[in-house]
């Protein structure tokens, strides 16, 4: 194919490389066009924001919010409530964390957090505001935002934004708990 | 068939150049030169040599591993096309229609157990062949033969890897318990490696969640990409123990026999065992003295068809015994407690649980490290020991050659700790992933959701 005497172009040569340029830069194109295409452009996804309920019906304790998949925390006290959220999916490889703070078959010693929650994949353990306690996840389980919808005044948990801990309790007066649009 | 032995008197009756156009001539061979002749025009008996030496044929050379390997892919993929037509990708129906196989489909359960035992079994013979090869040295040609097995050795640890590959993808597809909360591991597993973490989950996944996306991905990946893939593989893969010069033992057979005597010739290339490089042996119609060799037709065909059919018997009669299982449909609110993978992937599961460490505040998730990092270098390490393994040339072909007992006890080490593992993880683990040891009740935990 190439003029191996003179390293002058001949027509021969030239068109080669042009054949083998076009059909490189085809074979190229067409594999990043295939790769490409498995990278999704439009997500059918559920929304990040999930709707918990109204905060009234919402059990004091813990709540598992499944659509969120998260945990919510409410802690009433005469007549401020506290809400708290927090997500369910371990940091480690994404299973479930299963609430078990309800278990009082441990002994609580003084040096040892409790656990709150455990997860059963590979056994991470996390105390109740999810900091970790023991087992592989290399981080605390992030507290979520919360906010109270405008429009039927139900909690709703944001699992797209991650706040602070402790900055991201939400006090709400139960006086105020009519005010919702029907 | 009655009227065989009347075609065969008919046969020896008919011209000999009559011979080849017989329709099933060359399955019965009655001269040398037939059997040889078997072999070229035959195109089901053309990837055999003419003849093979007795010891490579034989039970205690090999144990057939390789062999019982591919005859399991082939029955998978019979069992598997069958399925293709009664299993529906979308999350909505793939677990009811693994309920109908099971329970509305006729023998639909015992076509799933097959082919879920072939795939268990499968695992299980390419890592037994592994093994094999490794005892025996088989993954070295000596210099003077001509041959790179080193190669094949490569080429089996892509296989090994695919056979996995396919293995894993297989179990998501019923969308049982089982597979969805394999799908958020390995997903999440892929995830832990650096920089392109987010990106290769994305795009194994199909999106940032789980749905309908991923399982129509890993379904073409099951059912089209990875099977065309390891049979062409595959195929190479055998063709080329034919260019190493046949099996490992051959070769030291040859070796041994023409230890003295070899003269190298600059040009011919050609033994009926095996076709070469370089400057080997002279042509003749074998290196080995007749008496060590057996014709491939019968010899290696009949052997074949029984490994074939016994393989075959037996996955089917396991099939008829045990049954597949099938955990709850896919919650993603609550993973089975404990949530373990199947057993050639406990090992991983027990060092990713295992695996994460600390450094002050640098922490490397147990994701990366057990799943992503020991695997790959324990792969590397077995890709590189043949051209790191200076035993002597006479190690090959041999089982446990007295000049390999340290490597050999080296490896046996990797292999009994993975299979600690999986004991471990397979035995001793309970509710969230606790260590229980044999025989210790594990504690009732209601399912919370």
């Amino acid at each position: 194919m190439s003029n191996t005497e003179s390293h002058e172009p001949t027509r021969r040569s030239f068109l080669g490389k042009l054949a083998l340029g076009i059909g490189g830069i085809a074979a190229a194109g067409s594999a990043f066009a295939a790769v490409r295409s498995l990278v999704p452009n439009v997500l059918y996804e559920p929304s990040k924001k999930v709707k918990a309920g109204l905060p009234g019906f919402i059990p004091d304790g813990v709540t598992l919010v499944k659509e969120a998949r998260a945990y919510v925390f409410k802690k009433s006290a005469g007549e401020k409530t506290e809400f708290y959220c927090m997500s369910a999916v371990c940091t480690h490889l994404g299973c479930m964390v299963q609430y078990v703070g309800k278990e009082e078959s441990e002994p609580v010693t003084t040096n040892k957090p409790r656990v709150g929650f455990s997860c059963p994949c590979h056994g991470s353990q996390f105390s109740l505001d999810g900091a970790v306690v023991a087992g592989p996840a290399p981080k605390n389980l992030p507290w979520l935002a919360l906010s109270v919808s405008p429009d039927d005044g139900q909690l709703v948990v944001d699992t797209g934004t991650q706040v602070d801990r402790e900055k991201s309790l939400l006090v709400w007066d139960p006086s105020q708990q009519n005010i919702r649009k029907v | 068939m009655g009227s065989f032995t009347a075609e065969h008197q008919k046969g020896l009756a008919m011209d000999e150049s009559l011979r080849g156009r017989r329709l099933f001539w060359s399955y019965l061979p009655e001269s040398a030169r037939e059997s040889s002749e078997s072999v070229v025009r035959n195109f089901l008996l053309h990837v055999f040599p003419a003849y093979v030496t007795e010891k490579g044929i034989s039970l205690f050379s090999t144990f057939w591993l390789g062999t019982i390997t591919w005859v399991l892919f082939l029955i998978l993929t019979v069992s598997g096309i069958i399925l293709m037509f009664l299993y529906v990708p979308s999350v909505e129906r793939a677990y009811q229609s693994m309920k109908d196989l099971e329970f509305v489909v006729s023998y639909g359960s015992i076509i799933r157990s097959i082919h879920r035992l072939a795939a268990h079994g499968m695992v299980a013979t390419a890592f037994l062949h592994l093994v094999r090869v490794w005892y025996t040295k088989s993954y070295k040609s000596s210099p003077a033969q001509g041959g790179i097995r080193e190669v094949n050795w490569l080429i089996g640890i892509v296989l090994f890897v695919l056979t996995l590959a396919l293995s894993y993808s297989g179990y998501l597809l019923p969308w049982d318990q089982l597979a969805y909360w394999a799908v958020v591991i390995g997903a999440n597993v892929a995830q832990s490696s650096p920089f392109i973490g987010d990106t290769l989950r994305e795009v194994l996944i199909g999106g940032t969640q789980i749905g309908q996306n991923t399982l129509i991905r890993f379904y073409i990946l099951h059912c089209v990409a990875l099977p065309i893939v390891i049979a062409l593989v595959g195929a190479y893969h055998m063709w080329r123990i034919r260019r190493d010069g046949g099996l490992a033992v051959t070769e030291r057979l040859v070796s041994e026999h023409s230890a003295e005597k070899v003269i190298p010739s600059p040009t011919k290339t050609y033994t009926l065992l095996g076709v070469k490089e370089g400057t080997t042996l002279s042509v003749k119609s074998s290196l080995l003295p007749d008496a060590s060799l057996t014709r491939s037709n019968p010899d290696l065909l009949l052997r074949l068809i029984i490994a074939i059919l016994i393989t075959h018997a037996i996955v089917l009669g396991f099939a008829l015994l045990v049954k597949a299982p099938l955990e709850a449909p896919a919650n993603a609110w609550s993973p089975p407690n404990p949530a373990k993978a199947p057993w050639y992937f406990l090992w991983l599961q027990e060092l990713i649980a295992d695996t994460t460490f600390r450094v002050g505040s640098f922490v490397v998730n147990g994701g990366f490290v057990g799943g992503i990092l020991i695997p790959t270098v324990a792969l590397v390490v077995l890709a590189i020991w043949p051209f790191v393994d200076r035993s002597p040339d006479q190690a090959i072909g041999v089982w446990f050659h007295r000049s390999r007992w340290i490597q050999n006890i080296v490896f046996t080490g990797g292999a009994l700790t993975v299979i600690a593992l999986i004991i471990v993880g397979a035995f001793l683990r309970g509710p969230f992933w606790k260590f229980y040891w044999f025989g210790e009740p594990w504690p009732k935990i209601p399912p919370l959701f």
